[in-house]
């Protein structure tokens, strides 16, 4: 159970488990991530070349593309303590920015 | 120690000790989850502590002590607060001594927001009339409620295929409500969850049905055939002097003739007048003649109450109009006009607010308490609030297991003694547990959910958890661009002429998500009963995602049911000291060498003093 807990990996979408999504260019666009992660351990990285919008946060990034495209993003939590470094990377979402 | 009961000092007896017990989250009962820290004292019936309870005991005492809240600090011999802001309650007086527990933690929160229901919230900046101003706005995030389009067993229709917003009820976020309960209250709060989708895409509906189909509209202005007349100018028209009796609501201009609406909304304008209209005819003399009565807004007529020289007036006139718009009349023919008589009839301006939505008078139904309680089970959340503030940090069993900051309660650190039992079974669980909603079918269970305990001596069944919340109805509905959720809100009778007619329902509370729907061509949305539409694009359709209770069990119950599947609750004797007490951390896992372990504290039983305490652990397993 705690290295399972430990290990999880982190699952992100456009909303309602949406796996890939077109917005326009400029436009605010809200990655979620469902799994909870203890705050004072983990820490959430959006690996994506976006503006980011809010302070990102363990379950939330709003972000938007100055550029048409599209776009592959990954959500990877990573540990914060400095003896031990882990990443836990999500699976890959689709955006199309037109 | 020093012991202050509502800022007041009390003695305590010389060498004293108190009993603390510490518990948090009972994992022997899902439904309880509290922080509760416990310590009963023996007060010596001293005459100050006598004189501080008011004469608690004596003959023809009036004190309230026993009944009221009482806040309580206790400070050590090192002036640290061994409890900040808890409360006392005084169960007995007996010839020496009053016997009174002391509780500390997330009870303290608990208590405050005992038997109140959500209606003392302060709600203002929800309340509202509904209008289509209003839904349209909400549904552009310009409100904090939101008309999220479903069907709610009204009538989600009319005109055939317009969305019918009297049949629609606001929600209100659950974060907002959260909120405003955490700071009406004094308290803050902190955890991850509190940022997910789950939690900030989820809304609370109005409780309530509410819409009429036949509204009478509120009166602003009433005048008879004998207070008006016409400006005669011989011209084809005449504008209508109409300013006497003077209107419960806006105002005229000083020309008499010009009524200026006070507010925004729906202003029904109406007559019965009988009208004579005479012209002059060309060939010389005088004669009555067919005339329009018009209704002009800011000089530009829209429209025509009646016509010729019917008495009774065609249907009301339904007008969206905004505040400073001006109403003015006109008659119009097709001659000269001389005289325009008045005969009999009234003219009325009136005003439709739309209905008026209050969340402080519907939320009267449910209490605070429940509420809490529903949030904590839907996400398994367990409180835990600090010693010196009113903050309570709120986590999963999940970020317990994960983070690697592990209290070593191991013999090499002189923490423990020995296992004094170990058992199997954890009370008030069952083979089957279940989550239950309320439905308006009474047998119905579709949406409920069960944690299952692979333990053939456990009872068969048992609730864990019975929500307060409605699920939605077993059937989806059609009737909507999109396929709806039922949450009943209205019944449907229908009568004898095949008509139907909607009953409101109440005190049916449901929690709903929203997903922006865009339609395939632009949509009519508008009021039957306000006779105001316009057109939409998108709109927030209901979502049920992830609410029904077997897909939360699915995503916040696993490492729970991982434990009631593999029991094994320790008692072990550990030593602990005033140190270790004071800076108990319920949130950390314990370890412990001698029992090749990891372990969740669930309870500390009896501390008095340093030595070998006795505790109860939960083992989780690492893998």
């Amino acid at each position: 159970m705690i290295f399972q807990n430990r290990n999880k990996l982190p699952f992100i979408h456009f909303g309602f488990n949406k796996q890939s999504f077109t917005v326009e260019v400029d436009e605010d666009l809200t990655i979620w991530q469902d799994e909870i992660y203890n705050l004072d351990v983990f820490d959430g990285v959006v690996l994506v070349d976006a503006v980011v919008h809010t302070t990102i946060n363990n379950n939330k990034a709003v972000i938007s593309f100055g550029s048409v495209g599209t776009y592959e993003i990954i959500f990877n939590i990573q540990t914060k303590t400095k003896t031990k470094t882990k990443t836990l990377a999500s699976n890959t979402i689709t955006l199309d920015v037109v | 120690m020093r012991l202050f009961i509502n800022d007041i000092e009390f003695d305590l007896p010389n060498g004293f000790k108190i009993t603390r017990t510490k518990q948090v989250n009972d994992i022997g009962s899902i439904s309880d989850r509290q922080t509760n820290y416990t310590q009963k004292i023996k007060l010596p019936r001293t005459k100050k502590n006598e004189t501080n309870f008011n004469q608690l005991g004596f003959i023809g005492s009036q004190s309230i002590i026993p009944y009221q809240n009482n806040i309580v600090k206790l400070y050590n011999e090192n002036g640290e607060a061994e409890i900040y802001d808890g409360f006392a309650k005084v169960f007995k007086s007996f010839s020496d001594y009053y016997d009174i527990a002391i509780y500390d933690g997330y009870i303290s929160f608990a208590k405050s927001i005992e038997n109140l229901d959500l209606n003392v919230l302060d709600l203002e900046d929800v309340n509202h009339f509904k209008t289509l101003d209003n839904v349209i706005d909400s549904f552009n995030d310009l409100k904090i409620y939101k008309y999220i389009v479903a069907d709610y067993n009204g009538k989600a229709l009319f005109d055939t295929d317009k969305i019918n917003i009297d049949f629609l009820v606001p929600s209100l976020p659950v974060s907002y409500l959260w909120d405003k309960i955490f700071q009406q209250f004094g308290y803050t709060y902190e955890g991850a969850v509190f940022n997910t989708f789950n939690y900030l895409n989820l809304w609370m509906t109005y409780p309530k049905g509410v819409s009429d189909e036949n509204p009478t509209p509120e009166s602003y202005y009433t005048n008879t055939f004998n207070n008006l007349s016409a400006i005669i100018t011989g011209a084809e028209n005449a504008l209508i002097f109409h300013n006497n009796p003077a209107p419960t609501s806006g105002v005229f201009l000083p020309n008499g003739i010009g009524f200026v609406v006070p507010s925004d909304g729906t202003y029904v304008i109406s007559s019965d007048l009988i009208i004579d209209v005479l012209v002059n005819e060309r060939e010389g003399g005088i004669q009555s003649a067919n005339y329009a009565l018009d209704v002009l807004i800011n000089g530009a007529p829209v429209g025509t109450l009646q016509t010729g020289s019917s008495s009774s007036g065609t249907n009301p006139l339904f007008l969206q109009l905004e505040a400073g718009d001006i109403i003015s009349l006109q008659i119009f023919t097709n001659g000269e006009i001389v005289q325009v008589n008045f005969e009999s009839g009234s003219i009325t301006y009136g005003f439709l607010s739309g209905q008026n939505i209050d969340f402080n008078e519907t939320f009267l139904d449910f209490k605070i308490k429940d509420f809490i309680d529903e949030i904590l089970n839907r996400f398994s959340l367990t409180p835990f609030k600090d010693k010196y503030s009113n903050n309570i940090v709120f986590k999963t069993l999940t970020e317990m297991l994960q983070t690697e900051d592990v209290d070593d309660w191991s013999s090499s650190n002189d923490k423990f003694i020995k296992q004094n039992e170990e058992s199997y079974i954890y009370r008030n669980y069952a083979q089957v547990n279940d989550f239950k909603y309320k439905y308006n079918d009474k047998e119905g269970d579709y949406k409920d959910g069960l944690i299952a305990i692979n333990n053939y001596n456990l009872p068969d069944n048992t609730t864990v958890f019975s929500s307060k919340i409605y699920a939605p109805e077993k059937e989806i509905s059609f009737e909507l661009p999109k396929d709806s959720n039922i949450y009943k809100l209205w019944d449907k009778e229908i009568k004898d002429d095949q008509t139907v007619k909607y009953k409101d329902l109440d005190k049916r509370f449901y929690l709903l998500r929203y997903e922006d729907f865009t339609f395939e061509s632009t949509q009519t949305i508008g009021s039957e009963t306000l006779q105001t539409e316009t057109t939409i694009s998108s709109a927030p359709f209901e979502s049920f995602f992830k609410l029904p209770f077997d897909e939360i069990i699915a995503e916040y119950y696993n490492n729970m049911s991982l434990i009631l599947n593999d029991a094994k609750l320790i008692n072990c004797e550990i030593y602990l000291n005033e140190s270790d007490i004071n800076t108990l951390d319920f949130s950390k896992l314990k370890y412990i060498k001698e029992l090749g372990n990891y372990y969740l504290l669930n309870k500390v039983n009896n501390f008095e003093d340093s030595g070998a305490i006795s505790c109860d652990l939960i083992r989780v397993k690492y893998i």
